[in-house]
């Protein structure tokens, strides 16, 4: 099989593989989560939990008085790796013709060298969380397999794509073969990690926050 | 037979985006080779087919070195044009084949042109001719 | 012409004169991308060579391969080093058919066993012991693996020879494969392309008339000179690429002014070929020149590798319906696994025993 061959194969069934056990694991978690169910509240409500539960949505996402001064790395690393891994992955041109591909939509995207300026700043945030986890001694402690694992799946598309952009270490198609089959590790595993949390984080954010508002309690 | 010429279409010969880079890179090549030839006397050449030139960089390229002196025409498969260029030493040639279409073109920097010498191996023929032609006048 | 002929006698027969043999080879230096200097060395060594004898089989194949190699406007210097070649068996050209033809071929083979220059033209089926496609009631199987053992290389011309082409797409119904994959015990140069550039076919027997030997190829077997680069490396529209300028379709004001095709489905990126440098009839232009992507025909499985307008970045196979059945297959476990998790809470709701203050005191007194 040469190098072409292989780019097919990783465009076209790979790539197929990948969503079929991406879409089944999200769904397959989230239902079972959701189906275990609650102990009916008896109690009457003092207010709806709705608004209450955006509210903790919200309020959680930004950081806690003090903590952004204690841990400024984890948080604006964190942050910054975030959106530039949704900007490059929502707003880069080759990428919005894939979108473009499956779906028939596509929007205006960002000029290539800003791309390129929010990939170099979420791979050194990618990079610099990575090292304060081995180098904080409570960070470390705490860290299991399962958070280098995650690490490395959402670093290796990010990474593998700046170098197809330009076509450093190996020609086109060998990288684009890497960035594709990197993207497809992520799909695969990511409903069975701790990356479920792309799907679960404002759904149990908001729980939380219903239940309180519910009870009538600061959410 | 027509060729791509007598069809009616203008063609757009755009040129590469601001500050030509490909072109300010073959200048500077050239200029190296010109250096080599004022110090050890041999030039070099440039194959401009292998560069990725715009249609309309050509033109620009063609322009900025202008034309000399020396202008000739090599018939011999096709029509071959050899000029040397406002720069001294430096040699525009463009081999065309016999209906005219470019099939080598390059930029030579010498003191003349290889091609434009007779060869060596010719020149024991050239004695013979030569003798015939004396035959002939003697016998009239 | 005898066989002592060099190619210099050939070409002076023909009028040509050293000064025309110069201009020839220094054409054919450019088109091999040799150094410039190359042009004198080949002059010299190519002059001396004598005629070698070339068999060109043709197999499953539309010949538009042998169209690209013949189709000139006039005698050119590719055509002259066809004059260079003694060209003993092309189904196509010749003026010999039937059973002369065949005779002319079986001599060619005998008279230059283990020199001959074999040039294969389309893939081989094989599937059903090679019945679909057969001449003078052989196989084309049976030709090639007669053909080959007498011959100092072999050229696979044009893709479907190269790497099997559209016979070999699938779902592949006659069995077709490259040549590469029955010959193994001789030197398989690839030329390919839907069709090869013609200069590259010329370039590749100028090179084996000058040295002696095939040039340095690269892991598909291709001659480097020609399939060194990527249409993409030498394409004069990259800066576009590099600024991130792209044509959205044919006929948009990025098309009009020559921006990059890759998000129209060009394969430039992926293809290694010599059309950008080289270019094509008669060096007018090529493809992307024209306003058109690149297709990536010069690569192995190209037919099969998704749609042509579609960019690389894109599947090459529909997502849709599988993500769709995905969700419904995940709805249909996920149901089932809750029921089985309420299940268990109700068990064990039922198997929990309230312990009563009473039974407490018993079992005290009981210790």
């Amino acid at each position: 099989m040469t190098v072409n061959e292989i780019l097919t194969w990783v465009r076209g069934p790979a790539m197929q593989f990948a969503l079929v056990i991406f879409f089944l694991g999200v769904v397959v978690r989230i239902l079972e989560m959701w189906l275990l169910g609650r102990t009916p509240d008896l109690s009457l409500a003092r207010r709806s939990g709705f608004i209450p539960g955006l509210r903790t949505v919200f309020h959680r996402s930004i950081p806690a008085p003090g903590l952004l001064q204690r841990q400024p790395l984890v948080y604006l690393g964190g942050y910054t790796f975030h959106l530039g891994f949704f900007i490059s992955l929502i707003f880069f041109a080759p990428h919005i013709q894939l979108f473009y591909g499956v779906w028939g939509i596509r929007w205006p995207g960002l000029p290539a060298y800003l791309i390129d300026f929010v990939a170099v700043v979420s791979i050194a945030a990618l990079v610099a969380l990575l090292v304060h986890r081995f180098v904080n001694p409570v960070r470390r402690y705490l860290s299991n397999g399962g958070d280098y694992l995650a690490w490395l799946v959402t670093f290796l598309p990010l990474f593998t794509g700046y170098l197809v952009a330009h076509e450093s270490v190996l020609p086109y198609a060998q990288m684009l073969t890497l960035h594709i089959l990197s993207v497809e590790l992520l799909l695969i595993v990511l409903p069975f990690t701790k990356l479920t949390h792309s799907f679960t984080l404002f759904l149990s954010r908001w729980y939380n926050g219903a239940m309180a508002g519910r009870k009538g309690v600061a959410s | 037979m027509s060729t791509i010429s007598d069809i009616p279409i203008t063609v757009d010969n755009g040129t590469s985006p601001s500050g030509h880079p490909v072109l300010r890179a073959l200048l500077q090549e050239i200029e190296t080779l010109l250096h080599n030839l004022a110090e050890t006397g041999t030039g070099g050449s440039v194959d401009l087919r292998s560069l990725p030139l715009f249609p309309g960089d050509y033109q620009v390229l063609q322009d900025s070195l202008g034309q000399g002196e020396i202008q000739v025409t090599l018939n011999s498969l096709g029509p071959s044009t050899i000029y040397e260029t406002a720069v001294p030493g430096v040699w525009w040639i463009t081999h065309r084949n016999e209906a005219e279409e470019v099939v080598a073109e390059f930029i030579e920097v010498t003191r003349c042109p290889a091609i434009l010498q007779t060869p060596a191996e010719e020149l024991p023929q050239a004695i013979a001719q030569l003798r015939d032609l004396d035959q002939q006048l003697s016998e009239t | 012409m005898s066989e002592k002929d060099t190619l210099l006698d050939n070409l002076g027969r023909h009028g040509i004169s050293r000064r025309g043999f110069l201009k020839f080879c220094a054409s054919m230096a450019s088109m091999m991308a040799l150094p410039p200097g190359a042009a004198t060395v080949m002059a010299e060594t190519l002059g001396k060579a004598r005629r070698p004898s070339v068999i060109y089989l043709s197999f499953q194949e539309c010949t538009g391969c042998l169209e690209s190699l013949t189709r000139s406007f006039s005698p050119t210097l590719e055509s002259l080093i066809f004059n260079a070649i003694s060209l003993d068996y092309q189904e196509t050209l010749q003026a010999a058919a039937g059973t002369a033809a065949e005779a002319a071929r079986e001599q060619a083979m005998k008279d230059n066993y283990g020199k001959y220059l074999l040039m294969v033209d389309g893939s081989i089926p094989t599937r059903d012991g090679g019945v679909y496609s057969t001449a003078a009631g052989k196989t084309n199987l049976e030709t090639l693996e007669d053909a080959a053992k007498g011959a100092a290389a072999i050229i696979a011309v044009g893709t479907c020879a190269a790497f099997g082409g559209i016979p070999y797409a699938k779902p592949n119904p006659t069995g077709a494969v490259p040549v590469s994959d029955l010959i193994h015990d001789k030197p398989i140069i690839n030329v390919s392309g839907c069709p090869p550039i013609p200069a590259v076919i010329t370039g590749v027997l100028a090179h084996y008339l000058t040295f002696g030997a095939l040039p340095e190829l690269d892991s598909n077997r291709r001659p480097l000179a020609f399939y060194g680069d990527t249409i993409h490396d030498r394409c004069y529209r990259r800066p576009f690429y590099d600024q991130g300028k792209f044509a959205k379709t044919f006929d948009d004001a990025g098309a009009r002014q020559g921006w990059c095709l890759y998000e129209l489905g060009c394969k430039g990126p992926t293809t290694h070929n010599a059309c950008a440098t080289t270019k094509w009839n008669q060096g007018t232009s090529f493809p992307i020149e024209s306003g058109h992507p690149c297709l990536g025909c010069s690569e192995p499985g190209f037919w099969d590798a998704g749609n042509f307008y579609s960019a690389l970045s894109t599947t090459t196979a529909p997502l849709g319906a599988w993500s769709g059945a995905a969700i419904a297959a995940g709805a249909a476990i996920g149901l089932a696994a809750g029921a089985a998790s309420r299940h268990t809470q109700k068990e064990a709701k039922q198997a929990h025993h309230v312990v009563t203050a009473e039974e407490l005191k018993n079992k005290e007194e009981q210790s």
